[in-house]
């Protein structure tokens, strides 16, 4: 019952402008792609339309969406944005059960959730023709693929911090909040990982790098009684506003998109982590469920390809694809920040199967270190 | 009767259609069956869901009892309880200390502008529990407005929001209304006789409050009081906002928490909790039934015959006025002022004139994203579409129960008001896996009418009790007159009863809009893409942050709700009380 989906008007308005919406020419096949996609794309038309479950905004969509839709005009691309990033799958999953209209495609940033979503066999295996491009810790599955690699920063309110003492790595975080223990306390912010699968991939991740050094460090920061949010949204608001002073592996692209606001920047401040720079790798499929699955393989070759890229990037993404240069927009990118920080020093938030089975433990003792319920 | 008034009824009577056999009975049997699947397809489903070992969509369920060991053994799960307890005892006995003595010192004193203070302490029951918390975090929060001025004079400010007292100071204000208006339509706060006893015995004017006044306002203020610590175990919003980074866990936070929001979410453990939310919440609907008898069950706000002499005041009367004044402009005017402030700002703080930050930027992005315009509609929509289907099945449901000699009409009865002990979340959880268990509904899962079904089931009590007064009121010689002349009990009812009852239809209508338009628990689970309303898009721009659309989004609410009471005060007279 949405009624008319406005975007898409929008976007089709543009373009009828431009080209005029009926008589559009017949779409052409992508420069290096294969024969038979010819007929992908026209199935597609005939499909006409596009559900995705996403842990990504409507913002991050829009330029990617608006990009598709100047190559596919006639698909209809609508997303919904679960705040949880297993929603996506819960969600496919009971809707699969039902055999009732589910969603077409799936991006988000949830490893434990696709290894599952793998092993139950839901993901179709989908040769994209952009695969080659792609080097292999972005392919975990058949038929996954990588959208974004979106680093976790430090990030602190400049009135609060002088900026000698402003940190570049995690253990100069660990000190500075130490050092100031009684003021800050509860006014540190992070990922909690007893409440989001997000939260809980990082500090793995971070954990698996640095052992019990990183579990050290937390046991420092547990002294401030840091307060725990579900995404990086609030913790930027709050950390501008000074309710918060600072915080740990606050997912950068949250804030990057507001520091284009000039009394923002001028007081919020960030530094990716030169000892551990973790980073959040996006996944995207097409579940077996898909009830448009050629409108699903245009958008997952879009999004994979050089120019969907670029589009997440303005959208406010971090673009994973190799070669791929900050500029237009576009702040940062998975080359940029390996110059930043030295590949040896990047941590992905990949696929690892230990992940899930250490879940448990690896919980029980953050829950102890935080002294957290 | 006198001769032509027989022949005009008679010829009346002629015009009535002719009975059809059996269509009362297919009629209440008919309702009582949709009402009685309405009320249990969430509920089978969640009890179903916490006796298996896994996802009811999964296959190769095995039923299990290990649920509930396993919730009792979750680590932290007894501070939950304790958590939850403390919150609703604390926003319990808030709202009815503030509520009663509202009632008191609006209703019976000789207070200046009482009546207008009494209209401003009933909004925070008009608006949501989440627009109130984000009006009292951009007032008190700790980066709000009056906790900075406050911290730029002294060193620190003097409270939390953060902390079990600081939400329950919220919920308290937000729930003080049903205690006042149950305060407020007790029968002994206007009947003056035992009061006037007093005071020919000489006792003074706080004497006679203390001894008389209050002690006959205990039975509404022990009503509410379950009533209240109801609301208080099945709040979400508050806890949401401010227990979650404080790392305060309630059950509907842990129910929300475990169930979207987890690494492995446990359908198993949250289908248990919300069995065991369930399970309290029936207990004190019953304890409340117990309490006060079956006379009480509906609240009338009927006028009396004799007018109370107001208790004077005299020396603390302006005093006391500003006092009033203080309070409402604390818990009321300034929050949602602020909320409505924020709105047009881009930033909110002392240290910035508000000049230079005056924007409409946020209402402009707010209509740049279709999910925004796209909620306000759909809240529209439900509230009226959904507010027509419930009202005509309140109708309905009504007159079986109070109007006719259906079999089971008791038991309807009881079965109708039970959704009063069904917390939303529960609701909503409930018709979430309904919808994905019986084939054939899929196809309605992603659209707003699973909301209508939800919100019309979970509001039935409160349709029920803006009909209910009037229908009992009202004499049953009209039906029986037309019984009498031939007429079958559905003739009777869509002829003389239905058409009689149309202003409390009204009310009760009018009530539902408002109800529905700000609803968002019940929603939580169930909304998707297309289907968003106001309050779960409100919820989600928060987790985002995104406080400036927050403000917006909530201005278009309160304006909404705003004219809505108005209108239906000002034009009809409606009682607003449910």
């Amino acid at each position: 019952m949405s009624g008319i989906n406005r975007r898409s008007l929008m976007a089709m308005s543009v373009l009828g402008a431009t080209m005029g919406l009926r008589g559009a020419p017949a779409q052409a096949t992508p420069n290096g792609y294969p024969e038979n996609y010819q007929k992908i794309i026209e199935d597609a038309q005939r499909e006409g339309s596009l559900l995705i479950y996403s842990i990504m905004s409507p913002e991050n969509w829009r330029p990617v969406i608006e990009g598709f839709n100047k190559l596919y005009p006639k698909i209809k691309v609508e997303t919904l944005d679960l705040p949880a990033s297993r929603e996506s799958f819960e969600r496919y999953l009971a809707e699969r059960s039902t055999n009732s209209r589910t969603c077409d495609l799936i991006a988000t940033a949830d490893p434990g959730g696709w290894i599952d979503f793998q092993q139950r066999g839901e993901i179709l295996d989908y040769a994209s023709p952009e695969a080659e491009a792609w080097p292999d810790w972005s392919k975990p599955f058949p038929g996954v693929y990588t959208v974004s690699s979106d680093p976790m920063a430090l990030i602190w309110n400049n009135t609060l911090v002088p900026e000698a003492k402003r940190p570049k790595t995690l253990a100069e975080f660990v000190e500075l909040a130490v050092s100031n223990e009684k003021a800050w306390r509860n006014r540190v912010t992070s990922y909690g990982v007893h409440q989001t699968t997000f939260g809980y991939g990082i500090s793995y991740a971070f954990v698996k790098k640095h052992g019990e050094k990183a579990w050290d460090w937390f046991a420092q920061l547990a002294k401030l009684s840091p307060r725990f949010e579900r995404s990086g949204g609030p913790m930027t608001e709050k950390v501008t506003s000074g309710e918060y002073v600072t915080g740990w592996f606050v997912s950068a692209i949250t804030f990057w998109p507001r520091l284009n606001d000039p009394a923002r920047a001028r007081i919020l401040g960030w530094s990716f982590i030169g000892d551990g720079q973790p980073v959040v790798l996006r996944g995207v499929a097409i579940p077996k469920g898909s009830k448009n699955v050629n409108a699903a393989k245009l958008m997952l070759d879009y999004i994979i390809s050089e120019d969907g890229q670029r589009a997440f990037g303005r959208g406010g993404l971090t673009p994973a694809r190799p070669g791929v240069k900050p500029g237009d927009g576009i702040r940062h990118t998975y080359s940029s920040i390996v110059q930043a920080v030295g590949e040896q020093n990047i941590c992905y938030i990949g696929y690892d199967r230990d992940a899930v089975r250490d879940y448990d433990t690896f919980l029980a003792r953050w829950k102890k270190t935080f002294n957290v319920a | 009767m006198s001769l032509e008034a027989s022949t005009t009824l008679g010829a009346a009577v002629d015009a009535l259609p002719k009975p059809l056999p059996g269509r009362d009975t297919a009629i209440q049997y008919g309702m009582a069956l949709l009402t009685v699947v309405l009320i249990a397809a969430p509920l089978l489903p969640v009890l179903y869901q916490s006796v298996l070992d896994r996802a009811l969509y999964d296959s190769g369920q095995q039923f299990t009892l290990s649920n509930f060991g396993r919730l009792l053994h979750t680590d932290g799960f007894g501070l939950v309880i304790w958590n939850t307890f403390v919150f609703a005892t604390l926003t319990t006995l808030i709202s009815q200390t503030l509520g009663t003595l509202a009632a008191v010192l609006f209703g019976r004193t000789d207070m200046p502008f009482a009546r207008l203070f009494g209209e401003l302490f009933l909004w925070p029951i008009y608006l949501s529990a989440l627009v109130l918390s984000f009006g009292w975090y951009t007032i008190y929060g700790p980066a709000g407005y009056l906790t900075l001025l406050i911290q730029s004079i002294f060193d620190g400010a003097p409270w939390n929001l953060y902390s079990l007292p600081g939400m329950a100071m919220i919920a308290g204000v937000s729930q003080a209304p049903v205690a006042y208006i149950y305060c407020m339509s007790s029968a002994s706060i206007t009947d003056p006789t035992l009061e006037e006893a007093a005071r020919v015995a000489g006792a003074g004017t706080l004497r006679t409050l203390w001894r008389i006044t209050l002690p006959l306002l205990l039975p509404a203020v022990a009503y509410s009081a379950v009533l209240n610590f109801t609301v208080g175990l099945e709040l979400l919003a508050i806890p949401l906002v401010f227990g979650d980074p404080a790392g305060i866990t309630v059950l509907t936070t842990f129910l929300y928490n475990n169930g979207v929001a987890s690494a492995r979410p446990d359908h198993g453990l949250v289908a248990t909790a919300a069995v065991l939310m369930l399970a309290v919440v029936c207990v004190l609907v019953w304890l409340q039934g117990r309490l006060l008898g079956n006379t009480r069950r509906f609240v009338t706000l009927g006028g009396k015959a004799t007018r109370p002499r107001p208790f004077r005041l005299s020396r603390l009367r302006w005093p006391l006025c500003l006092f009033s004044a203080i309070y409402i402009t604390a818990t009321v005017v300034m929050p949602i002022g602020a909320l409505l402030l924020r709105a047009f700002t881009s930033l909110l703080s002392p240290m910035v004139p508000v000049a230079d930050v005056l924007t409409f930027s946020n209402f402009a992005s707010m209509l740049e994203y279709p999910v925004y315009p796209r909620s306000i509609w759909n809240s529209f929509i439900v509230s009226t579409l959904g507010g027509v289907v419930a009202t005509a099945m309140v109708g309905l449901i009504a007159i079986i129960i109070l109007r006719s000699d259906f079999r089971w009409r008791a038991p309807l009865h009881y079965v109708a008001l039970f959704p009063r002990a069904v917390p939303g979340v529960v609701a909503g959880i409930g018709f979430f896996y309904a919808f994905a268990l019986v084939p054939g509904l899929g196809g309605l899962r992603n659209t707003i009418w699973i909301l209508v079904a939800a919100f019309t089931m979970h509001f039935i009590p409160v349709g029920l009790g803006a009909v209910a007064p009037m229908l009992l009121q009202m004499s049953p010689d009209f039906d029986r007159a037309a019984r009498t002349q031939g007429a079958d009990w559905w003739t009777a009812s869509w002829r003389i009863v239905l058409p009689l009852l149309r202003p409390a239809l009204v009310a009760c209508f009018i009530i539902l809009f408002i109800t529905f338009f700000k609803e968002y628990t019940t929603a939580i689970f169930l909304f998707a893409p297309g289907s968003e309303v106001i309050g779960t898009t409100l919820l989600q721009a928060w987790t985002q942050g995104e406080v400036g659309l927050v403000s917006a989004l909530a201005t278009v609410q309160v304006l909404v709700i705003g004219i809505c009471v108005t209108a239906a005060r000002a034009i009809l007279g409606v009682k607003l009380y449910g």
